[in-house]
């Protein structure tokens, strides 16, 4: 499979109270296309920063992160927001829909941000994309007249509007009941399979299952990497022991 | 002491606020210091002098020849009278100081030891005033301030009987005439030269022409309860003194005169000022709002600890009176040299050094007021406290004041920018009702002063507020024949044709007792002022002033005495018009009206041109081949209105700078708020693309929507409201009918610089929208 996005040495630090907090120490990954990459650690160990550092959202300390021939860590604001918006999808764990637009609009904002498609076909898309996440029937409520998992369809609608080459998700389904987060990650695996490149963050066991490969973060660095057969709903109970039991490998 | 940390915490958490409020206060309370301190200063310091000169209740200036022997005793001796005093003075009606002149009665009189004379700035009194040389002459300011003039200038004094050169000795203070707000002048030359020009002047008087003065100076008795000018009318009914008299000036006119137009302003602006206090308490009260909104949390959790609602009040009542508190003492302070800089703005007017004295009693009782309303207001805002529970705010607080809107406009990929602006003005309209309400008290104000400059400084406007309004002007010096006017006039016709002939005169007649500016014309059908009735064709008719209806208690359809020189008849009152001299204490009458009363000189002419370009060609024509007896200038409206027009235009200026402050401010805070509210709505557009450009243009256009939102009511409410405003206001200055005029700048002035401000300062105010990082939107 074909590279998508590559870090190196990729190091992240905070200074707190005068001390040097290593978040990000020297971690070295690649991307492939096609994949629903996930990646777990334990709580604290740095799983949304890498997110963060890899998507552009955050700029690293040091190293570096090539997209596309480019190295995104030293891109300026202009060319970071272009990529945002033409080839980098994010999903936040708040969903983060901008309360005053209805779910519709929150959808075709960022496709009417890409100069290369016309309203006419933002407008198609949102229509067809709210449609596919079952948002159709209240695409003109606005967030707050919606649930949490409506919202976060909405917010991965919103993420996949302008085709992006890789969509980021940072926990989608930590802020959702049960029925709410199958929702999601049916969706996200559906799209998926569609051939959207995912690099996903979670703690949620349930939400590691859908992955094609599963990667482990502790102490700042990657020190488990899983490759898996593509998520089937009928094997999901043999996936699940051969995931348990890498974590456990990894001291979950 | 709980109180203590939390007010301590707050101010430390909302620095800005504190500031613009502070900064709003000062401005306000610098204002309201300094306007009512000059107020008071100016009158003061002129009833000062007057104390200090002993200036009379009432001055007459009368030929020497009418002040007979028996008139004079006749007055001193009515038991309104308490003494009298005569001072000999010689008539002259123009000084020319180079390219100035000064066109109007002017009595040139022996030098007295009591006045005081100004010092080289201009700005405070010599120790000593000089004694005059021969030659040697002491204006007042008053003259300076229409004739350019300094000290070692030379003026020519024109007088019937010669013109007389006189170096400028220096400017002296007389309370009496002195102001630039009063036509009539005293000018003072030594005993010597006085005593050549009287002599001279005695050679060429006649029963007719004189320029032989007294001025006859009448004090109240002391029981004497009447007011100057009913004094005045009383004494005139007696002895008939004003019937043979040029005119008069009571001290309380003269006061009201000196300071009228000073006063006037202060009102404007004292008035403007009280707009800017209902500003501050609107920014205050949204601020309150708007932080209670934003520490929903915060007020549940002191809720939770035991915090009672007045004790959390009481912290956000404390935290805003300490900012208008600190803003007001700063303010008070900063007013005491400014009412000394305003103070020098009225003195080349009133022609005295005005005291510089903070009136500190009622700024205090104006201040005190202002906290008290600040009170209310406070504690009217901060009434949500009492609906905060400790557990729903605890809980998460309050839901997004967003709501769904039937203004709504659908989010466009054309013009993306400006429709999620749009959205975000529509979504949270509440939140710009403040702001909106603040533009439109800006734009009143700004285009109440545009229509008042319009209304005023157009021709057609000085005509209807009884302006002479011709392409060429001629003041004549001397009578002169109907077979020299038709020369003049064929002189003018071989250079252009003329359409329009004037011919008027004035002077004061004795109007049921009361010394009253006249204007006669030649052809009373071209009075171009009329407000009702018609012009006074008939020798037994007069049009007045609302003015003089007003004072004389009279109106269209009765009739009035006038008198003059023991000549008396009743007139009919046809008509009603405006006229500004003598702030509207005007009458006008025909030529054969005027001639019931005695022989009429016209002294002034004016010609409308067919070919306007030509008026400068018939300008010098007329002061080469006729400068002897006339002289020729062309039109300028603008200057017609001298003072009114700088005011209007100060004052313009004033309001302009005023409103760009407060929108400074108002903006500032307004952001500031909107921006803390917004900041996860901007973290996530940075997220899905949108640059720091885009969304501080997008925070920018609301501000402009909400400005143009504003500017609309506010011109509604000028359109409204300005006409009755400018009408009550100058009144006092003789313009009884405004007429409003509204041009495109009326309009485009005030909006353009208003929504301007708000767009540009918005722009600038959201410059915090860059420190916005997207990763401010994770959650751990």
């Amino acid at each position: 499979m074909d590279t998508i996005l590559t870090a190196k040495g990729l190091c992240k630090s905070y200074a707190l109270n005068g001390v040097q907090n290593h978040v990000l120490s020297q971690v070295d990954v690649q991307i492939y296309e096609g994949d629903f990459t996930i990646i777990m650690g334990a709580s604290g160990s740095g799983k949304s920063t890498l997110l963060y550092s890899l998507s552009g959202m955050d700029k690293a300390t040091a190293g570096k992160v090539i997209y596309n021939g480019m190295d995104i860590v030293s891109l300026k604001e202009k060319e970071l927001t272009k990529l945002r918006y033409a080839d980098f999808g994010f999903v936040f764990q708040q969903m983060r829909l901008v309360s005053n637009l209805t779910l519709f609009e929150n959808v075709a904002v960022s496709g009417y941000l890409n100069k290369s498609s016309s309203a006419n076909e933002v407008n198609k898309r949102a229509d067809m994309l709210l449609e596919q996440m079952g948002l159709a029937q209240i695409k003109q409520h606005l967030p707050s007249q919606s649930s949490g998992g409506e919202q976060q369809r909405c917010a991965i609608a919103r993420a996949v509007i302008n085709n992006p080459k890789l969509l980021f998700a940072d926990e989608p389904t930590g802020a959702l009941n049960r029925k709410n987060t199958l929702e999601v990650l049916d969706l996200l695996t559906q799209i998926n399979k569609d051939g959207q490149s995912i690099l996903m963050v979670t703690h949620d066991m349930k939400a590691a299952l859908r992955a094609t490969r599963l990667l482990y973060l502790a102490d700042g660095n990657i020190i488990g990497d899983l490759s898996l057969a593509p998520y089937e709903s009928e094997n999901e109970k043999s996936r699940e022991i051969q995931v348990n039991a890498w974590l456990s490998s990894m001291e979950w | 002491m709980e109180l203590l940390t939390l007010l301590k915490a707050n101010i430390r958490h909302k620095k800005g606020s504190f500031i613009s409020i502070i900064v709003l206060m000062i401005i306000v309370a610098t204002s309201f210091t300094s306007i009512i301190s000059t107020k008071d200063n100016v009158i003061s310091s002129g009833l000062k002098e007057h104390e200090r000169l002993n200036t009379p209740n009432v001055a007459v200036f009368i030929k020497s020849g009418n002040l007979t022997e028996e008139l004079l005793q006749s007055v001193e001796n009515s038991e309104l009278t308490k003494d009298t005093a005569v001072y000999p003075a010689v008539a002259s009606d123009k000084m020319i100081c180079g390219s100035g002149e000064y066109t109007n009665a002017m009595f040139v009189a022996k030098l007295r030891d009591d006045y005081r004379l100004f010092n080289r700035n201009l700005d405070g009194y010599e120790d000593k005033m000089p004694a005059l040389k021969k030659g040697e002459i002491y204006l007042t300011l008053g003259i300076r301030s229409k004739m350019p003039c300094e000290v070692g200038d030379t003026v020519i004094l024109k007088t019937i009987f010669g013109d007389y050169d006189f170096k400028v000795a220096g400017f002296i203070v007389e309370p009496l005439l002195g102001s630039a707000m009063i036509g009539w002048k005293q000018i003072f030359v030594s005993d010597e030269s006085f005593d050549e020009m009287h002599e001279a002047c005695k050679t060429v008087t006649t029963d007719d022409i004189s320029a032989d003065y007294k001025m006859l100076s009448i004090y109240k008795a002391d029981d004497c309860r009447l007011s100057d000018i009913k004094f005045c009318r009383q004494l005139n009914l007696e002895t008939g003194l004003m019937d043979n008299a040029l005119g008069s000036m009571s001290q309380e006119s003269s006061v009201y005169y000196t300071n009228l137009f000073a006063q006037t302003i202060l009102k404007v602006l004292m008035i403007f000022v009280s707009f800017l206090f209902v500003i501050v308490i609107i920014v205050m009260a949204h601020s309150i709002t708007t932080g209670i909104e934003m520490e929903y949390v915060s007020i549940g959790v002191l809720k939770a600890q035991g915090f009672s609602d007045l004790k959390i009040k009481a912290v956000f009542a404390l935290q805003y009176l300490t900012a208008q508190l600190f803003g007001t003492i700063i303010g008070m302070l900063a007013a005491i040299p400014l009412t000394k800089v305003i103070a020098g703005i009225f003195l080349t007017l009133n022609a005295i050094v005005p005291q510089n004295k903070i009136s500190f009693l009622k700024v205090t009782a104006v201040i005190v007021s202002i906290l008290i309303i600040s009170v209310l207001i406070i504690a009217a805002a901060t009434s949500k406290i009492k609906k905060i529970s400790p557990i729903t705010a605890i809980n998460g607080g309050k839901n997004d004041v967003y709501f769904a809107s039937r203004l709504n406009i659908p989010i466009r990929k054309k013009g993306l920018i400006a429709s999620i602006a749009l959205r975000q003005f529509t979504s949270a309209k509440r939140q710009y009702v403040g702001i909106i309400a603040i533009v439109s008290i800006l734009v009143f104000f700004m285009m109440t002063m545009m229509i008042t400059g319009n209304s005023i400084s157009s021709r057609d406007a000085m005509e209807s507020m009884g302006g002479f309004m011709t392409d060429i002007k001629i003041t004549i010096n001397h009578d002169i024949s109907d077979e020299k006017t038709a020369e003049i006039e064929h002189s003018v016709s071989e250079i252009t044709e003329i359409t329009k002939k004037v011919y008027k005169s004035s002077c004061y007649l004795s109007v049921e007792g009361e010394q009253i500016y006249t204007i006669i014309y030649k052809n009373p059908e071209q009075i171009g002022s009329i407000l009702r009735g018609r012009a006074p064709l008939y020798e037994n008719e007069v049009m007045i002033t609302d003015i003089v209806a007003e004072a004389l208690d009279v109106n269209i359809g009765d009739t009035i005495t006038i008198s003059k020189n023991n000549e008396k008849y009743e007139y009919l009152i046809v008509g009603s018009c405006q006229n500004l001299n003598d702030t509207g204490m005007v009458i006008t009458m025909g030529l054969k009206g005027a001639e019931r009363l005695g022989d009429v000189c016209f002294t002034r002419s004016g010609y409308n041109l067919a070919g306007s370009g030509k008026a400068s060609e018939v300008v010098k024509m007329l002061n080469e081949k006729y400068g002897d007896i006339l002289q020729a200038s062309e039109l300028d409206y603008k200057s017609e209105l001298g003072f009114i027009q700088t005011a209007v235009e100060g004052m313009k200026l004033v309001i302009y700078l005023f409103s760009a402050v407060f929108s400074l401010v108002a903006v500032n805070m307004a952001c500031k708020k909107a921006f803390l509210k917004e900041r996860t709505d901007i973290g996530i557009y940075k997220a899905v693309g949108f640059t720091s450009g885009k969304l501080r243009l997008q925070f920018a256009l609301r501000y402009l929507i909400a400005a143009v939102c504003g500017s609309v009511l506010g011109a509604a409410v000028s359109m409204i409201l300005s006409g009755y405003l400018l009408n009550a206001l100058l009144r006092v200055t003789g313009i009884t009918s405004f007429v409003i005029k509204y041009t495109p700048a009326t309009f485009i002035y005030p909006v353009l610089m208003i929504c301007t401000c708000f767009f540009v300062f918005s722009y600038i105010a959201s410059r915090k929208v860059k420190t916005v990082e997207v990763t401010e939107l994770i959650s751990e």
